[in-house]
Order: C-alpha cells, then structure tokens, then sequence
C-alpha cells in the first residue's frame, strides 16, 4: 500500500521507474486499490448469472421450436396437419427475425423500447440473450434430429413405442451426441455476447473493468483483465463440454 | 546568375512551405485530429450529415486557422476518447474535458476555456431534491466526472453508467434512471430539446474544460494556448457560447 502510493507519486511526478514498479502500481490500481477486485468479482457473478438463465432459456425455446419444426417437416406427404403448420410458420418467423437482426440491435429494442419501464436491466438482458440463443440453438437440435435416420424412428413406432418415447429413447439421445460440439459452440458465443448487456446498463464484467479503466485513465490492465476472464470461463466450459462429450462417447467404438 | 536565383528562390519556396506544415508535429501531418464524443451538446454533437457540430468544434476551426491546420474529429465513445491520446491515435482530447489532477498523467491540458457545474436533469413533476438524490437512480455517462460525483457521493449501486448521454436520457424518459448526472450547459441543452424535463444544480465544486492534448507535444501546446488566450481575450468564446446556447 504504501510502496503503491509512493511508486504512483513517482510515476505521475515523471520519476524514472522500473517496469516493475509501473507494472505494480498499474496492476494496484487496476485491481487492488479500494477493494476493486470486488467490482470484477460481482461482475463476473452477473456474467455468469445471464449465461445461465439465457442459456436455459435459450434451450427450452430451441427445443421447442426444433421439436415442432421437424414434426413438421418429416410429415408424410399429402398428409399435412394444419395446426403443426400454422406453429411452424411462426416458429419460422421467429428464426428468421432473431437470425436477421444483430445481437446488439435486439437489446437496444428489447432495453429501451419493449421493456422501457424494466429497471431490472440484467433480466432484460439474460431474456434478450435467450431468445437470441433460442433460435440458433433450434436450428442446431433440427439438425440433430434431422440426421438421425428415418428408419430409428420407423422402428420405435413399429415397436410399439409412441411419438413421445420414440423420441425421447430412440431419436434425442443420438441427435444430442451429433449436435454437442455446435451446441457447445453456440453456448461459447453466448456466454461471451453477455458483455454486451452493458450498453443497456447491465453491471457485468466488461462494464466493471470500464468504470475501473475510467477511473485510472489506463485502460489496458482492466481490459487484458477482463478477457483473461472471459478466456478462463471458456475454457472451464470447454472442458465440461468435453468431459460430457466423452461420456456419451462411452459406447462408441470409433 | 539567373539560374541560381531562380534554383534559390525554389529552394526558399519549398523550405519555406515543408516548414509551414512542419511546424506543428501532429499523428497526420498537416491535420490537428481530435478524439470527441459528440453526443454533448453544446459543446458536440453530430448534425443530419454526420458533421461534428458546436462549440468545440468552432473553437478549433478558428484555432486550426491560424495554425495551419485542418482540424479533423474522431467520434468514439467518451471513455475511450480520453484514453486515445495517450495512444497516440489522436492530437487531442476535445469532448468538454474537466481538468482533472489525475487526468494529468495522460495528457496535457491547455488553458481553461469555460466553467461549468454538475447539474441532474429529470422529468417534470417528479421530486428530485439535492436531499433525496441519494435514494434515487442516477443516470451517467461512462468515464464522465457526473459518474465519479455520483458514485463517491452515492454508491456503486445508485449509478447506472451508459456509454452515450443519448442512451442515458433515453433511459431517462422511459423511467429506468430517476435522474440524469450531467454539466449542467449540456443539460440545460437535453432540457431545450426534450419536453418534460427539468434541471436543478448540484452545488458541487465547478469544473473548468480544456482541450486534453498528447503529453509531451509542447510547441502544439503552446500555440493552441496562445490562440485560445486571444479568443478568450477578444470574447470569442462567449459568443460562441452564447451562440450555441441560444
């Protein structure tokens, strides 16, 4: 502490010092001084929290709209069911309005303009991220289900088995297997798209390393900080991803 | 005899001229470019053509003028406008910078051109005193001394931080943020174009604006300040003020 103060004099007075010394005291300030890692350490906690929910969120939507949209799609011809196409047609509407309009766009809308009165600017964003998520997330399961044969299907319903379970025993678990490296993408991009809820005032990581960046006038230790972060919680992802990956994995002989 | 007069006089002419562009050393020679968010009237804000309008950048027009130089702003977000001297990208800071103490590390200040004060601007009819501001949702700029006031005096948890005032007074309307932090001449120009908001003053200590320059570019320095002294002196500023408040 008192070596910081006395280092910082030093380097704002114009004192020659050693790298050493500027990287404690650019490193102090950044992250020590007033108990700023406090700052981080809540951000990062929002950051996480708008992952989660968006991510929940964003699955329940993919699955649903992806369930609707292959039920639909893999009908038999000539036997089309009116009310499956009138869901997917707005299903479909929904892909296409998420997909074709930008992430950053979405929450200004969403923010300042659908959710004008909401002061609760981290739900409003972790909402956004999961109707977003939601429908690139559709789109992979649909291929997932899409990929897996015809004929699985045929079989469980010959078996006896109705939609439901055919689903659920014969269709999900080996779609799930094909879709997990997009799906772990996706959840990659998501987790990192959080830091845009600053625009609409979410306190999350980047906003904190932004007040503290302000507050310093040296923006490169809150920011370098911040990506190593954001890198560590994706690469903590990326392993569990992998770990469960492996395990559906078990069975295969590749 | 004629050929090297004619060769001198040449000479003369191309010295002559290098050293007139020469004279100042700038990121681009010959342009005296400016980091500015202009998203703060009066002092900046973007007209229909995207033009950097008010009266920073009058001032500089009149600056540049004398110095030869074509002044040329870099629109970016306020946080990040007074970090890019520092990194070489821009001249100069030009964004109704406070003279800070701790901004001194960054860049170098010219001398003081106008003094303002904190001001919180809110909708009409609601109760908002300098008693209960305190309890209320503050609305700032990022990087903006309103958002150091704000977060010293009341908490990290009372201050939402936006990266353009336009965001903030957006949020204002809509009722995210009770109040918005801001030097009250910007305000008092939110409070001119949109109906149904009012400004009080804080009563904080006044702030002074300069021109936040790259550290160490002295002659630069010292011929902006010259400049700005006689138009400070021939009352210049103020009518350009006065002009941009109207």
């Amino acid at each position: 502490m008192e070596q910081f103060v006395a280092w910082k004099a030093m380097m704002s007075a114009g004192e020659p010092t050693t790298i050493w010394q500027q990287f404690y005291v650019l490193f102090y300030q950044a992250f020590i001084e007033n108990d700023r890692w406090r700052q981080y350490l809540s951000g990062v906690g929002t950051t996480l929290y708008v992952t989660v929910l968006a991510l929940v969120l964003g699955v329940v939507l993919g699955l649903i709209v992806a369930v609707v949209r292959t039920a639909h799609d893999l009908q038999r011809p000539g036997h089309k069911n009116v009310i499956l196409g009138f869901f997917n047609g707005i299903l479909k509407m929904y892909v296409t309005v998420i997909r074709g309009t930008p992430m950053m766009v979405q929450l200004m809308i969403m923010g300042l303009v659908i959710f004008a009165s909401s002061r609760n600017f981290v739900m409003v964003g972790a909402l956004t991220l999961g109707i977003n998520s939601g429908a690139y997330t559709a789109e992979i399961i649909r291929g997932g289900l899409m990929s897996v044969d015809q004929g699985q299907t045929e079989a469980g319903r010959s078996l006896g088995m109705n939609y439901a379970d055919t689903m659920r025993f014969v269709v999900v678990p080996q779609a799930i297997k094909a879709i997990l490296p997009a799906l772990g993408n996706e959840f990659i991009v998501l987790l990192k798209d959080t830091s845009l809820i600053s625009v609409i005032g979410g306190k999350e990581l980047l906003y904190a390393a932004r007040s503290v960046a302000a507050r310093n006038y040296e923006p490169m230790y809150p920011y370098v900080g911040a990506a190593i972060v954001y890198l560590i919680l994706v690469m903590i992802f990326t392993k569990l991803l992998g770990i469960f990956e492996r395990r559906l994995r078990a069975s295969d002989r590749r | 005899m004629k050929k090297i007069l004619a060769i001198a006089l040449a000479l003369c002419l191309v010295l002559g001229l290098s050293a007139a562009t020469a004279e100042y050393k700038t990121v681009e020679a010959g342009k005296f470019i400016y980091a500015t968010s202009p998203d703060f009237p009066p002092f900046e804000s973007l007209d229909d053509n995207d033009t950097v309008i008010g009266i920073e950048p009058d001032l500089l027009a009149l600056i540049c003028a004398e110095l030869g130089l074509t002044p040329e702003p870099y629109a970016i977000d306020f946080d990040s406008a007074l970090a890019a001297p520092s990194a070489g990208k821009v001249d100069a800071v030009v964004s109704g910078v406070t003279v800070k103490e701790e901004r001194k590390t960054m860049m170098d200040f010219t001398i003081p051109y106008v003094t303002i004060v904190q001001g919180v601007v809110f909708k009409t009819g609601d109760d908002i005193t300098m008693d209960n501001i305190g309890e209320k949702k503050i609305g700032v700029q990022s990087g903006t001394t309103g958002q150091f006031e704000a977060v010293d005096r009341y908490g990290e948890d009372h201050v939402t931080a936006y990266d353009k005032y336009s965001i903030g007074f957006q949020a204002l309307q809509n009722g995210q943020v009770d109040c918005i932090m801001v030097d009250d001449m910007v305000g008092a120009a939110y409070v001119k174009t949109i109906p149904g908001l009012e400004m009080i003053s804080t009563g904080f200590e006044p702030e002074n604006f300069a021109f936040g320059l790259a550290k160490g570019n002295d002659e630069l320095l010292a011929a902006i300040n010259e400049q700005l002294q006689k138009l400070i002196d021939d009352g210049t500023v103020e009518q350009i003020i006065l002009k941009w408040n109207e």
